[in-house]
């Protein structure tokens, strides 16, 4: 997988050891990462005929479901970080644009399956980040 | 035998955080000495390959990995090992191995039952699995309930929800019934293992209903209930379809004002002429409608059309024919010309004069008298016809005796007035007029009795005509819709004419929606006394004619005494007619 170079927490306890600002930057890494090969990848199988309709459909769903997420993520970090619950360090993502293009080059060399497997494991990532971050913002929760 | 060799069977992680995996030894052991199986794990990004850590909290043939050395979202690969030899391997990430223990602490509690105890709802309730931190949102569970009754073989299933508690509707409280639930992560497709089986015994709190009976029962309410509809569309699709006699009996019709034949449409457009057409063709209607209407026609049909001939002629065989089939009955004429003519838009007095028979108590030909007497009536004349008076008076007599029904007196009702004495006076001033056209000889209605018959009174026309012709050639008369003035009229009558008007005794007439009769009028001229009966302007009292002061309605007129208030000067004050145009200037 193409963001396998990512340092990312592989555990739970990890995951809620790290300052919250650094969950928040890797997630919105990760989504960003996603976002121009799942681009590339809905045109490459457009041109699929044996694939039916459904699943045209559905990855260019899954696309759009992808970009609202990070689009949603960066409001709720704004509002994080206005409310003083995250710092602002780690606001430049210019870091992240730059391996984002690399990692776009690597994703267009993946076969079809290994995309897909890759796929699956970022947003099942991604979905438990937000998890433990959700928990964590709210101090009521004992995460 | 089947020699089978050591494999892993499954590895597996409850809860996304440790992992372990299990696998059958085989059959070896018989056979050589007992093998020390291994197993051996490798991370992807790692060449060495390192020993189970723990082989014995999850079980014989097991490995365990606690969290430390789990690593969720990274590929793994496991083997199974003797000294020398790989018996099995398999690749892996943990998050795809996720197999969630089953819920536990499941409970029911009673919701409702139904009416009849037989049916009750349950709530059933669990907790997640333990070892899933489902509370700080590391994995997200789905569950499956499955439920049957205890002696039955098939497991009915719920939908996987995502809450811990579900609702059983209907379940028969004389049953007792198993309830079992499983979970697995959301966005897997395998399900953990189930739960224990919850039993469900409504006996134990006492609801269950040991001597119901069988469900299968007729419903009666329903059989019933489509019974009735079925019978009320039944019952409802013949009447309205077929039996027009059924659907009068039980809905008799209304019965809605009309005549035979007639058209209501052609009434309300008020096309008259069509009217008295289909009308002339139904004997039994013709007295009663064609008075006001005949009036009309005649009226109209008289002054419009300047032939003189005709009228003379129409006249003087109305006059002749009358005449002599008073005496002797000629007969009848052609009915079927007449008959002909009579379905036609067409001028409806020569089919009178045709279709005369000799019945003289018959209605219509009393009817058609006084209409010809009618027409006689308002018909002007342009040049004298001292024959057709005495004709016509001679005829009076039998017309005093003739009855006619009138019921209407209309608008035309103060026209006849005006017409009754100065219609042989007129008649020469008239005819300087284009719009008049005379007819050779008039009768002077006295009376309307109240049964709406007209009564005319003989011998007026010669006085009349004898006194008018002096002083009237230039009088100026205004035409307005074909009347003319009667005080313009009135100047030129005799004053013998009082006499003759007397105003009879009479009943009230008709005063139907401000209608006046003539009797009326005579009545109120007589107690008007002669000096209001004469119009403020002229100087010729005449006892029988009076001023219109009002005009109540496009039929109705009201007869005054005083002046007629006319405030504009452009009216012709001598005139005691407005036109319905003038009066609606005059009102408000």
């Amino acid at each position: 997988c193409h963001t396998s170079g990512m340092l990312t927490p592989n555990g739970k306890e990890y995951a809620q050891k790290i300052p919250r600002e650094e969950l928040t930057h890797l997630i919105l890494k990760l989504l960003q990462a996603w976002k121009e090969p799942l681009f590339h990848f809905n045109q490459h199988i457009e041109h699929h005929q044996q694939l039916p309709d459904d699943s045209l459909s559905k990855a260019k769903q899954i696309s759009n479901m992808v970009h609202e997420l990070k689009t949603g993520v960066e409001k709720v970090t704004e509002k994080m970080q206005s409310m003083g619950i995250i710092s602002n360090s780690l606001n430049g993502m210019a870091s992240s644009e730059g391996t984002g293009l690399s990692i776009s080059n690597e994703a267009n060399m993946m076969s079809d399956s290994d995309f897909i497997h890759c796929f699956r494991r970022d947003s099942n990532k991604v979905q438990s980040y937000l998890k433990i971050l959700k928990c964590r913002i709210m101090p009521e929760n004992s995460c | 035998d089947i020699l089978q060799w050591p494999q892993i069977s499954k590895c597996r992680s409850p809860e996304m955080e440790t992992f372990s995996c299990f696998w059958t030894a085989g059959n070896f052991y018989n056979l050589t000495v007992p093998r020390i199986l291994q197993l051996l794990y490798k991370k992807s990004n790692e060449e060495d390959w390192k020993e189970c850590p723990d082989y014995i909290t999850s079980g014989q043939n097991s490995c365990y990995f606690n969290a430390s050395y789990t690593s969720v979202w990274t590929p793994y690969c496991v083997q199974l090992a003797s000294k020398n030899e790989v018996y099995d391997k398999k690749c892996f990430s943990v998050d795809e191995i996720v197999l969630p223990d089953p819920p536990v602490h499941l409970n029911w509690t009673l919701l409702n039952t139904s009416q009849t105890g037989i049916h009750g709802d349950i709530q059933v309730r669990w907790d997640p699995p333990p070892t899933a931190d489902v509370r700080k949102g590391w994995i997200t569970l789905e569950y499956e309930l499955q439920y049957k009754e205890v002696n039955e073989t098939k497991w009915k299933e719920l939908k996987p929800r995502l809450s811990t508690m579900a609702p059983l509707y209907s379940l028969k409280t004389a049953r007792d019934y198993e309830i079992r639930i499983r979970s697995r992560q959301r966005t897997s497709e395998k399900f953990g293992e189930f739960s224990e089986i919850l039993y469900v015994s409504f006996s134990q709190i006492g609801i269950g209903c040991d001597h119901c009976t069988e469900e299968v029962e007729f419903p009666w309410f329903l059989v019933v209930v489509f019974g009735v509809c079925g019978l009320a569309v039944t019952v409802i699709s013949i009447m309205l379809s077929k039996q027009p006699r059924l659907k009068m009996l039980i809905f008799p019709p209304v019965p809605v004002p009309k005549i035979k034949g007639i058209d209501p449409d052609l009434l309300k457009k008020g096309k008259l002429d069509e009217v008295n057409s289909i009308l002339a063709c139904h004997d039994n209607y013709k007295t009663q409608l064609y008075s006001d209407d005949l009036w009309v026609e005649f009226i109209e049909l008289d002054i419009e059309d300047p032939e003189e001939k005709n009228r003379a002629s129409d006249t003087d065989r109305l006059l002749s024919e009358d005449h002599l089939k008073s005496h002797s009955c000629l007969g009848t004429k052609d009915d079927d010309s007449g008959r002909a003519s009579c379905c036609e838009p067409d001028i409806p007095e020569t089919d009178f004069s045709a279709s005369d028979t000799c019945d003289a108590t018959s209605d219509s030909d009393q009817f058609k008298k006084a209409t010809e007497k009618e027409e006689d009536l308002l018909c002007l004349e342009r040049q004298e016809n001292d024959e057709s008076l005495p004709n016509l008076a001679s005829t009076d007599p039998q017309h005093r005796h003739r009855n006619t029904q009138s019921e209407n007196s209309n608008v035309w009702a103060p026209f006849e007035d005006s017409i009754e004495s100065p219609r042989l006076s007129v008649h020469t001033q008239i005819s300087n007029q284009n719009s008049l056209t005379s007819t050779d000889f008039y009768a002077q209605v006295s009376d309307i009795t109240p049964a709406g018959r007209v009564v005319l009174s003989p011998g007026q026309k010669s006085k009349l005509g004898r006194a008018q012709r002096e002083g009237c050639t230039e009088q100026n008369f205004t035409m307005d819709n074909t009347y003319f003035c009667e005080a313009d009229v009135k100047k030129c009558i005799a004053v013998t004419s009082h006499e003759e008007n007397e105003p009879h005794a009479q009943e009230q007439g008709y005063n139907e929606d401000g209608y006046f009769t003539t009797e009326s009028l005579t009545t109120t001229v007589a107690n008007l006394g002669a000096s209001t009966a004469a119009p403020p302007s002229s100087e010729m009292p005449v006892a029988d004619y009076t001023s219109i002061h009002i005009v109540q309605s496009p039929q109705g007129l009201v007869l005054n005494a005083t002046a007629l208030p006319v405030p504009d000067k452009e009216f012709n004050v001598s005139c005691g007619y407005v036109s319905t145009d003038q009066l609606n200037k005059i009102m408000p």
